[in-house]
């Protein structure tokens, strides 16, 4: 099932409790600094798709001030989608930031893995020789190395090899 | 001194409204316009507030996709959007072939004439974003399939719009740009968010292509013979020659498709997409069974067609209508 970013805000603003229409669009636009705001037209199309799809259901309904409230609540289904697409956008994020770092550290070191969007919960990253997961500084120290020595190497292939 | 209640923002709301299908507003009307209200505050009629036009944009959005078959439509509107998006399959495959046979023809005359123009070869290139536009959809790509469909509706609307000196365009090119729109809206609106086509394999998408050589193989000999004979004597070929042409074989599959849709009873949408498909034909034709010319076999086999599609869009318009799931009852 294809989960879109507002299908997954909405998805989010029902794990905490059951939640009306309006109640929902505010919780978006909290969830998502602002950025994504649901019109009420685009509320309800995603509340038809997670409703068709199991993901959510009527919990109940008020009238405040006779107007009518109709709250929804994440199904078991639901909180499994929500939480295999939170995975899926963790490893995403995951990939995306070891690359970063890779880049910053320099041009002669190498990217770690990407995890494969979709996994399941990736496993802590282990080192080379199964010590322990890599941390931070020291990948930040083998990218140093590394850059350091293809310096070395490419003044050594200009002074004609290395001594 | 309190302010009166408003009413005149709820009242516009619940016009919006009225664009969703009356089932879906009976369920979610009220509900709606409770979000509505508390999404504006609670504005005085003095004011003169109106909904803003994102929010009318979104409930248009939403009327389409419920009307379609958007995620929990009911049957009627399942079959309506099913209609659509064989509507829109249909049209891109007559356009995509159009374009290919347009392409083939060039190469032809290149080998055996002469080589056409830039302009031609440069807007039958362009054409050719339908061929993209249908192995696209047919393949389950929707977003690269509509932006194909553009450029080849854009294409296709530019050579028709400046083909002719515009004291000559005329009821042809009207009814050709609206084959091309009516192909683009089916496309845009028909596959929406909650209708993506399932993939076909290629095996089933790139064979019907080669359909585009059949009108040139069929209409080659004909140029031949009559490029042969004697002005009078090949009048008769006149008779045929307006059944091979990609339109007169268009006609053509309408109507066997048709039929074998009606004899084997076959779901509402494929009936009333064929349905549609012949009228937009039949009013493409019109003018040929018009005898403002007189040209016996021109007109002749334009009124045959003509009756022929008449009769049979008709049957298919009563039958699929008649097969439609009934509307979901809404209680006063």
């Amino acid at each position: 099932m294809n989960i879109t970013e507002p299908m997954f805000l909405a998805l989010t603003a029902l794990v905490d409790e059951p939640r009306h229409g309006y109640g929902i669009v505010q919780e978006v636009d909290r969830l998502s600094g602002g950025r994504v705001q649901l019109k009420i037209g685009s509320l309800y199309g995603v509340l038809d798709r997670l409703a068709a799809d199991g993901l959510v259901e009527l919990d109940r309904e008020e009238v405040q001030q006779g107007r009518l409230r109709r709250y929804y609540r994440l199904t078991d289904e639901g909180a499994e989608a929500l939480a295999g697409e939170a995975t899926r956008l963790a490893a995403n994020a995951e990939a995306a930031t070891a690359r970063l770092r890779a880049r910053r550290a320099g041009p002669g070191s190498t990217a770690p893995e990407s995890t494969v969007p979709g996994s399941t919960v990736p496993e802590p990253r282990r080192s080379p020789t199964g010590r322990g997961p890599i941390t931070r500084p020291a990948t930040a120290l083998v990218a140093l190395a590394g850059s350091a020595l293809t310096a070395l190497a490419a003044r050594a292939a200009v002074n004609g090899g290395v001594a | 001194m309190t302010e009166p209640c408003p009413v005149l923002l709820e009242q516009r709301y619940r016009a919006v409204l009225r664009l969703l299908p009356a089932s879906y507003r009976a369920e979610r009307e009220d509900e709606m316009v409770a979000a509505f209200m508390e999404m504006s505050g609670e504005v005085p009629d003095e004011r003169g507030p109106r909904p803003r036009w994102g929010e009318i944009a979104s409930v248009v959005a939403l009327a389409v996709r419920v009307r379609l078959g958007g995620a929990g439509a009911e049957p009627r509107f399942v079959a309506w959007g099913e209609a659509v998006r064989l509507l829109a399959l249909l049209g891109v495959g007559f356009q995509a072939l159009v374009s290919l046979y347009s392409l083939l023809s060039h190469g032809l005359s290149t080998l055996l004439v002469a080589p056409p123009g830039a302009r031609q070869v440069a807007l039958t290139l362009v054409d050719c974003a339908w061929v993209a536009a249908y192995v696209a959809v047919m393949r389950g790509h929707v977003r690269p399939a509509k932006a194909a469909a553009l450029v080849g509706g854009g294409s296709s609307l530019y050579a028709l719009a400046t083909g002719l000196p515009v004291e000559l365009l005329g009821w042809s090119e009207g009814t050709a740009a609206l084959i091309v729109v009516t192909t683009l809206l089916a496309l845009l609106v028909g596959f929406h968010r909650d209708a993506r086509p399932a993939p076909r394999p290629w095996d089933r998408v790139v064979p019907p292509l080669a359909l585009a050589a059949l009108p040139l193989a069929l209409e080659l000999p004909l140029v031949a013979l009559e490029s042969a004979m004697p002005g009078p004597e090949a009048e008769p070929l006149l008779w045929v020659a307006f059944w091979l042409s990609p339109d007169g074989l268009a006609i053509v599959a309408v109507l066997v498709a048709g039929a074998i849709a009606l004899a084997r009873r076959r779901s509402p949408s494929v009936l009333l997409a064929l349905a549609t498909g012949g009228m937009l034909l039949a009013a493409y034709r019109l003018p040929v069974g018009l005898p403002l010319e007189f040209n016996q076999p021109l007109w002749v086999t334009g009124v045959v067609q003509c009756a022929m599609l008449a009769v049979m869009v008709s049957l298919l318009l009563v039958a699929g209508v008649r097969a439609l799931p009934a509307a979901r009852q809404v209680s006063a």
